[in-house]
């Protein structure tokens, strides 16, 4: 979406009006629902956490000064929830490891022999460091965008990315026959 | 690893295990947006007070020479007025928030303890969010409901977009009186009565792809409106002398009004630049507003002072003061001899693990939380018949969920224990939401939506419940 149009998109929004906002969100939904589900590492949680987040974006846009701001206000936004929601989850359920995988894909078969190492990897990760993973490897963003998203300092989000990958790496280790992009760990 | 590029064998795993998104969470979604109150547009003027960071102690700050002077007297949350642009100095104190009372609990209802949840006749069974009443008063030996087809948001066309108005004698069998043309383009938010005549505060949106005016309708059969055609606010209440309200101004400022009609409104104020969230008169006329300095930073993260405005008569008013830090107003009606108020806290509220707060605001006092323990719902409104005061909201978890049964809690010594209702089967379903209450002879009565299953769609009904 061109930037003029979602800053009028935003605009409009502010006033009150829901299907400008509805224009905002159905062409990034798949996306924020995807960040969302891997950051709490369920699809039902991360549901919530989308709905909670867009909730919070319609109450809080008019809040909004700078309409340019708009997609780093919404992946901050989203990230909040997922990590407000991965806790609540946490109460929940004491310390329970999420036993569903996010999605069967065995189409990729070809990319990742065995996920077994790396999900568990993956599923051993805070919410927090999920979220900087997630943010830096999913969806592209710098490491600087990664500190805003989080609202830490660009050090404390160099080293939870760092944490994250070595726990990944680690898990590629730990299992041999595990092929990455045609790569052998 | 920090490498100028996403390392690719960790993006294409991740791309792997991202689920799609379901068919519809769209919709789910957007019913979640549509149904939450998206508070007025007011920015604060006061740069400075954008900035303050929220301190234990009181402090002192100038920015910009603004001068924000600190109250050496107060103890706990003070009391400065944040006056308009064009009056003095302005001046705010950073406050702690107010402590929490352990007085009310929320025990098992024994009172009101059975709900029993009624259809209203369906005016658009083919509009997503169609038909859903949003307010209920007790007129004329019967009753009168009001709600609104919104069709254009969701599939519907503009022109099914109306106000429609339910009326029952005995509140049990209702009758819908719809496609009113005095209620043609009407979005309708809440409706009062001051027992002679009937008022809906709402927007006006006759041409499409622009956005609604505020607009009041007046009426004294509840079939033939009339609606007003000059400035008209967007929140207002009726007191015995009159009604109260407050309206939005183009720059984000909000003004007092006052109006003898409902449909000539004339200022009773400076402007203010703050949210406004709620605003109750009292019997004896008194009034309080709530609102905040801000509702959200850009960033997602900071949260206003909240603030409040009073008033003895509705006619003038005083404040507004700066009540605690870091909170939004949702909700407000007067109680007794004095005001309840539903109000969200940043990040949880403190108290009850839900994201929203019950506060007792008696005179010039500090406000109480109650101290509800509510970590599987929350509370989102509130309504005070005498002793008898009712809130509604929804279960389930603070993430939210949109599946979640309804939630009523009743207290009937006037706020200071409220009982749980027990869910139950008039509450269950998607979406199910209590939007207005009443006391009636026999009991209270309800009205509100609840979401069908299969369809998506809000159904309208109606909820009794007897002492």
């Amino acid at each position: 979406m061109e930037p003029s149009l979602t800053a009028a998109l935003v605009r409009r929004a502010q006033t009150g009006d829901a299907d400008a906002f509805e224009s905002l969100l159905a062409p990034r939904l798949e996306r924020l629902y995807g960040t969302a589900a891997l950051i709490v590492h369920d699809r039902t949680l991360g549901e919530d956490a989308v709905q909670e987040a867009m909730v919070r974006a319609w109450q809080g846009l008019p809040g909004l000064r700078d309409p340019n701001r708009f997609e780093a206000w919404l992946r901050r936004l989203l990230v909040h929830s997922c990590v407000d929601a991965a806790r609540s989850a946490k109460r929940e359920r004491s310390v329970r490891e999420l036993p569903v995988r996010l999605a069967g894909h065995d189409d990729v078969a070809n990319v990742v022999v065995d996920r077994d190492a790396v999900e568990r990897a993956f599923a051993s990760l805070t919410a927090n460091h999920r979220a900087a993973f997630v943010l830096r490897h999913y969806l592209g963003h710098s490491v600087e965008e990664v500190a805003d998203a989080l609202h830490v300092p660009l050090g404390t989000a160099k080293s939870r990315l760092d944490y994250a990958e070595q726990a990944m790496a680690a898990g590629i280790d730990a299992d041999s026959r595990l092929v990455f992009g045609g790569g052998v760990a | 690893m920090n490498a100028s590029t996403p390392d690719p064998r960790f993006q294409s795993w991740l791309i792997g295990q991202a689920p799609r998104a379901a068919d519809d969470l769209l919709d789910r979604t957007m019913g979640r947006v549509r149904a939450a109150r998206q508070p007025r547009r007011v920015f604060f003027r006061w740069p400075a007070l954008r900035f303050a960071v929220p301190l234990a102690a009181l402090v002192v700050i100038a920015l910009s020479g603004v001068l924000l002077h600190l109250s050496s007297t107060a103890v706990g949350p003070n009391r400065t007025p944040v006056p308009s642009p064009s009056g003095p100095s302005p001046s705010s104190t950073i406050v702690p928030s107010p402590q929490p009372s352990v007085a009310a609990t929320a025990a098992p209802a024994s009172a009101f303890s059975i709900w029993t949840r009624l259809d209203l006749v369906d005016p658009a069974p083919d509009v997503y969010s169609g038909g859903t009443p949003s307010g209920v008063v007790a007129f004329g030996g019967g009753y009168v409901a009001t709600g609104s087809v919104w069709a254009s948001c969701c599939g519907g066309t503009f022109s099914q977009n109306r106000g429609v108005v339910w009326t029952s004698i005995d509140g049990r069998t209702w009758q819908v009186h719809d496609h009113l043309a005095s209620l043609a383009h009407a979005s309708l938010d809440s409706l009062f009565t001051n027992g002679r005549s009937l008022y809906l505060v709402g927007g006006y949106a006759p041409t499409p792809g622009k956005p609604g005016s505020p607009t009041v309708w007046v009426s004294t059969d509840g079939l033939q409106w009339t609606r007003s055609t000059g400035m008209a606010p967007t929140l207002a209440a009726v007191g015995p002398s009159g009604l109260v309200g407050a309206v939005a101004l183009p720059d984000g400022s909000f003004r007092f009004v006052r109006s003898a009609d409902g449909l000539d409104w004339a200022y009773t104020s400076p402007p203010y630049n703050a949210f406004l969230g709620g605003l109750a008169v009292a019997p004896d006329g008194s009034a309080i507003a709530l609102g905040s300095t801000s509702l959200i930073d850009d960033l997602g993260i900071a949260w206003g002072d909240i603030l409040a405005w009073r008033s003895p008569d509705g006619a003038s008013w005083a404040g507004p003061v700066t009540v605690a830090a870091r909170g939004q107003p949702i909700a407000v009606a007067a109680a007794g001899d004095g005001f309840f108020a539903i109000v969200r806290r940043s990040p949880n509220s403190q108290v009850s693990g839900s994201p929203n707060e019950l506060w007792r605001l008696v005179g010039d006092a500090p406000p109480v939380i109650s101290a509800l323990p509510l970590f599987d719902g929350y509370v989102q409104s509130v309504f005070a018949f005498g002793n008898t005061v009712v809130l509604t909201g929804e279960s389930g978890s603070p993430v939210g969920s949109v599946y979640n049964d309804a939630l009523v809690l009743v207290s009937t010594d006037g706020g200071a224990a409220f009982g749980r209702v027990s869910d139950q089967v008039g509450f269950s379903g998607r979406s199910n939401e209590l939007m207005a209450v009443i006391e009636t002879p026999n009991g209270l009565l309800a009205v509100g939506r609840s979401g069908d299953g299969l369809t998506k769609h809000a159904v309208p009904k109606v909820w009794i419940s007897g002492r």
